[in-house]
């Protein structure tokens, strides 16, 4: 721990931390721009710089990113991020009631103290999940990949079978290259470059990073006001009072139970986190009528929420290297990158690492509350940073950035390919969070299934009488069929 | 032709054409599958997994494609309102540009075909000149700097 300490403490690591920050404070801000792509994006120059002062970079602006998207949910009424939904419902008509700094100030404490205490979940969880993962062996492995992409999968908003077909796409694409076992070239067609497989981080730099401006630009409104100025809205005082807080206390205690382990689950986030936190806080209420009205409770319950689901996400993606959401994802792929195997065994081999995930995670809050506070009355003027500047910054570096982590031009050409498959895939309304997952689950599936089956003799029935992978395989079809379930209730109750 | 503008993006049609193009997919990974060696029959070889996921995927391709017929939304994909027509013309030159700007990576240098980009992307988000020409000269140099002698990738 101490040592983990005194390699964040150097100033190029904190230097990154605030740099990442500063840069999660932009993206999330903006409407459009998600922590995903920000952390995308940035991965590559991490590739340069020492593990420590990278994940500070991608975990600044990860945190921060899911802070800022308050922003713009409280001063526009659109929320910055996916996880900043539930904040317009009372944080925008805090602001119109003349409160837009409070509302600000609310959403930095409570943010902060969401990621604190994921954190505090992050250290108290990760340890026990990691020794109790050690028992795994390759059909467990097998079926915790099936279960992650299975979560994922029914999350896919609209479409289940989309949601399936391209978590199986990606499953495809993992296997492109040398076959882990056997040494064989798989669909690399004589192309050198394809040995090593596809780059994950090009293809999550092209669908998250170009395919997402492409979507942006198909979806355009010129006419769309996005500054604050035209509704004057006075930004007031920052800090809640003493009454104010103890209102707020059981919602947010509420929140702290539910949200971290809301983000333990994969395929969550803090959008699922801050609504059910919400109207969790709007039950416990004596005042549930102000509830959507400007309630200084609801805001800083979902404050809560979306950054309190962090920590939880970041111990499935340590201890078992399942994401539990799209930037944790893309974060797994860092990982990979940086030559790191997520999974229990990285609690042995680099316990070192493991803890200044943990600190890093504590400063970069700090920072945020620090920063966010000391920013407060000068936050509205992100929003009046004109789209279309981070529009042409985000696509020429993610393909600087693509070329850049391996100098390959092939990495270059997998970028922009993904971005325009990225753009039809988000127009014909296929969820990008499974194919994600699928490619870095494939990796874990693929070996695992094949080893099981081999050391058992070909006999498929070893996933079912082996206790863990048992109950695995259970909730990989209850999740893949809940959705389909709910949807038949619902039908015969109407 | 008429009807066929009209149908143009519909999801029904657009789900069909995605399942058919996915069954074609699945066919041409069992053939590549046929041409990969097997060590023995012990060992579940180099094809076993590719084959089990075009399996499952043929699978739901085929489901894709009923959904597709008894879909009646009416719903489009690619449908734009008349005042964001415009938006379709400024995708196509962008993406065209993004496309030829990878395809001149590092045979062109890149202080000259990113100044380049950025001016024509300024250009299609009609952007104030003033601010063109100075995201034009900063941002390309920046990232040049950056990556080049901080990072010592080695760009053109």
């Amino acid at each position: 721990m101490l040592q983990a300490l005194i390699s964040i403490l150097q100033p190029h690591v904190l230097l990154f931390l605030f740099l990442g920050v500063l840069a999660g404070i932009v993206v999330g801000a903006l409407p459009g721009l998600s922590a995903t792509m920000a952390v995308a994006v940035l991965t590559p120059i991490t590739f340069w710089l020492d593990k420590s002062a990278g994940f500070a970079m991608l975990l600044g602006v990860y945190n921060s990113a899911i802070w800022a998207g308050g922003i713009s949910a409280i001063l526009i009424n659109i929320p910055g991020t996916p996880a900043s939904i539930a904040q317009t419902f009372d944080g925008y008509q805090l602001a119109r009631r003349g409160n837009a700094g409070l509302a600000l100030g609310i959403n930095t404490i409570y943010s902060v103290l969401g990621g604190l205490v994921s954190t505090v979940v992050l250290y108290l969880l990760a340890f026990p999940l990691a020794r109790f993962a050690l028992k795994f062996e390759a059909t467990e492995y097998c079926a915790v990949g099936l279960f992650g992409l299975s979560l994922m999968v029914s999350v896919s908003q609209k479409s289940i079978l989309k949601g399936l077909i391209i978590g199986v796409i990606g499953m495809l694409i993992a296997t492109v290259g040398m076959d882990p076992m056997e040494g064989f070239m798989r669909f690399t067609f004589g192309m050198n470059s394809l040995i090593d497989g596809i780059s994950f981080i090009s293809i999550m730099i092209g669908i998250y990073g170009i395919g997402e401006i492409l979507d942006q630009i198909w979806q355009n409104e010129k006419s769309k006001r996005t500054t604050m100025e035209a509704d004057k809205v006075s930004l007031s005082r920052i800090f809640p009072n003493w009454s104010e807080i103890k209102r707020t206390i059981p919602g947010t205690l509420l929140a702290a139970v539910i949200s971290p382990f809301i983000g333990v689950l994969p395929g969550t986030g803090g959008d699922i986190a801050s609504l059910i936190c919400w109207d969790t806080a709007k039950r416990v209420s004596k005042k549930p009528e102000e509830f959507g009205k400007g309630s200084i409770e609801g805001i800083a319950a979902t404050s809560f929420a979306n950054n309190g689901v962090i920590g939880g996400a970041i111990t499935t993606m340590l201890t078992l290297g399942i994401p539990g959401d799209s930037v944790t994802a893309v974060l797994l792929g860092a990982l990979m990158m940086y030559g790191l195997v997520p999974g229990p065994r990285l609690f042995q081999d680099n316990i070192s690492f493991v803890y200044s995930i943990i600190i890093l995670m504590v400063f970069a809050n700090i920072l945020i509350l620090i920063v966010g506070l000391i920013t407060t009355k000068l936050s509205y003027r992100i929003l009046d940073i004109p789209k279309e500047i981070i529009w042409i910054s985000v696509v020429l570096l993610c393909v600087v950035g693509s070329y850049a982590i391996n100098n390959s031009i092939a990495d270059v050409y997998i970028t922009i390919i993904s971005g325009v498959l990225g753009f039809f895939l988000r127009r014909m309304k296929f969820p990008i969070g499974p194919l994600i997952l699928g490619i870095l689950m494939g990796k874990i599936i693929e070996p695992n299934l094949r080893r099981a089956l081999i050391i058992h003799n070909g006999d498929w029935s070893v996933f079912l009488t082996r206790p863990i992978s048992l109950v695995l395989i259970l909730l990989s079809i209850l999740s893949f069929t809940w959705p389909l379930m709910i949807g038949i209730f619902k039908k015969k109750a109407k | 032709m008429n009807m066929q503008t009209k149908n143009a993006g519909k999801a029904q049609y657009a789900d069909i054409v995605i399942g058919v193009l996915l069954l074609i997919f699945c066919i041409f990974i069992f053939v590549e599958t046929e041409k990969m060696p097997v060590i023995s029959k012990n060992t579940l070889g180099s094809a076993f997994f590719p084959r089990l996921l075009a399996g499952i995927l043929a699978g739901l391709s085929v489901l894709q494609i009923i959904i597709g017929f008894l879909n009646r939304s009416g719903e489009r994909y690619f449908y734009l309102e008349k005042e964001k027509r415009k938006n379709l013309f400024d995708l196509l030159i962008v993406a065209a540009f993004i496309i030829l700007y990878g395809l001149m990576w590092n045979k062109v240098p890149f202080l000259i075909t990113s100044p380049l980009l950025v001016a024509v992307l300024c250009f299609v988000f009609r952007m104030k000149i003033r601010t063109s020409v100075i995201l034009m000269v900063v941002l390309p140099i920046f990232l040049f700097l950056i990556f080049k002698n901080g990072l010592h990738v080695m760009l053109m």
